[in-house]
């Protein structure tokens, strides 16, 4: 009978664990992009032309790593390095799963946590807006800190066309969190110049447009996507979860000392038992 | 005083043994030997597990990702059951039982809680390409919660299996 009472009693605490433990209400959603998701860089140009996506090295560059797609026949590159497959044209469910999350972002996102800095600034997880256009000038880092599972949204020109222009400014991650959680819808054009380091996939409401930018995610845009000496535009999967480089563990550091501190109370109560006969 | 012993013994034991073996397995030949090695079993055996049922699942390194929506999950170092297991391993090397046992309900745990662990990674990785929400919830708190009952349910199970410790000889 003891030996049950032994058996329960860690196993209660355990169970009191599973159910006391409650998720917090999550306040950004990333979008899903369905078929969409793989791309490193994908222009989706409703009337397609030679210049739906353009890639040109004029010799700095480092290129492309990824999938790129465009909705014309094929993509126009001058001397970029591309690692990936080229799909062009995409199939139309690559385009219309892209304007979905496009159009689905707002509604799925809309309180805003905070207006997008302009200045240096370390920002925790968030729906970041402005309400026209925003401009990350030279000398300005915005660090995106938290942990694998932290998402940041950034919605510009919540008010009407804005258009997103970083012209020597970085976003950086810190912390344990991934730049594949992180994500700028803009209802106009996008541009990102002289960029040490830019993170996070752009769903552009027009044209995307970066030059000599070391960019980790994905630019994808609504029009034409142009990249002059990516510095490299990489994205290699979208790595959340159980894993990203010090993410949430199978346990966290809590769990662990509950665990242990399980363990050693039952074994203490047994050997107890064992010593009471 | 003397009845207490086993217990202090116990309790000292698994404290000692348990910072041993978390500080063994942060050291960099371990880590490189045998945690990364295993890390990236576990996305191959994963996918090895999917395949049957999907093909658009992929493996390369640690990390496992859907052809489909591009969708991956990376299984780091504390994300692979390994620390769990040490405090099992730690518990059961600490507790006065016989070897054979000890030997024993090592393997039965590790396979216990790498099974699990298997189970885990698999159900988040559909989880996560359904909703990013429930899985940001079934990893943050229901599997550690899972994992921890597994753990607890092999060692209580365990203790239950013991042997009785030998009778005290009598003063003659």
């Amino acid at each position: 009978m003891n030996d049950h009472i032994v058996a329960r009693s860690p196993l209660a605490a355990g169970l009191a664990v599973l159910l006391s433990v409650s998720a917090p209400a999550l306040a950004q959603v990333a979008p899903n992009l369905g078929s969409a998701a793989p791309f490193a860089v994908l222009g989706t140009n409703a009337i397609p032309t030679v210049g739906t996506v353009t890639c040109t090295d004029t010799g700095p560059g480092i290129g492309i790593t990824g999938r790129v797609g465009s909705t014309f026949n094929s993509i126009t590159n001058t001397g970029c390095a591309i690692t990936g497959p080229i799909v062009a044209p995409v199939a139309a469910s690559v385009v219309a799963d892209f304007n979905a999350a496009f159009n689905a972002i707002d509604a799925q996102n809309p309180v805003c946590t905070g207006v997008i800095p302009i200045v240096s600034t370390v920002l925790p997880p968030g729906v970041y807006c402005s309400a026209a256009g925003t401009t990350i000038p030279a000398g300005v880092t915005i660090t995106l800190t938290g942990n694998a599972s932290s998402v940041w949204i950034f919605r510009v020109g919540t008010g009407g066309p804005g258009a997103l222009t970083v012209n020597s400014g970085q976003v950086i991650m810190g912390g344990s969190a991934v730049a594949c959680n992180v994500y700028w819808k803009t209802s106009a054009a996008m541009t990102v110049t002289d960029s040490a380091s830019f993170v996070g996939t752009v769903l552009s409401g027009d044209a995307a447009t970066m030059t000599r930018t070391n960019w980790i995610g994905r630019m994808m845009a609504t029009t034409d996507a142009t990249l002059t000496d990516p510095m490299p535009m990489t994205f290699a999967g979208c790595a959340v979860g159980p894993g990203a480089p010090a993410g949430t563990p199978t346990l966290s550091e809590w769990a662990m000392i509950l665990l242990a501190s399980l363990l050693a109370m039952a074994g203490f109560l047994a050997i107890r038992k064992q010593q009471a006969r | 005083m003397g009845a207490k012993a086993p217990m202090a013994r116990f309790l000292i034991l698994f404290v000692v043994i348990l910072a041993a073996l978390f500080a063994a397995q942060l050291t960099r030949p371990v880590q490189s030997a045998f945690v990364l090695p295993w890390t990236e079993a576990l996305a191959r055996i994963s996918v090895a597990l999917i395949t049957p049922l999907d093909s658009h699942a992929v493996a390369f390194g640690k990390i496992l990702q859907s052809t489909t929506n591009g969708f991956a999950i990376s299984i780091e170092a504390g994300c692979n059951g390994i620390e769990a297991a040490l405090i099992l391993i730690a518990a059961m090397l600490a507790f006065p039982a016989p070897w054979k046992h000890r030997a024993i309900g090592i393997l039965a745990g590790l396979a216990a809680v790498q099974a699990l662990n298997v189970v885990r990674v698999v159900s988040l990785f559909y989880i996560g390409q359904w909703d990013l929400r429930v899985f940001q919830w079934a990893h943050l708190y229901l599997w550690q919660a899972l994992i921890m009952l597994d753990v607890l349910i092999v060692w209580l199970i365990w203790i239950r299996t013991l042997p009785p410790p030998p009778s005290p000889v009598p003063a003659s």
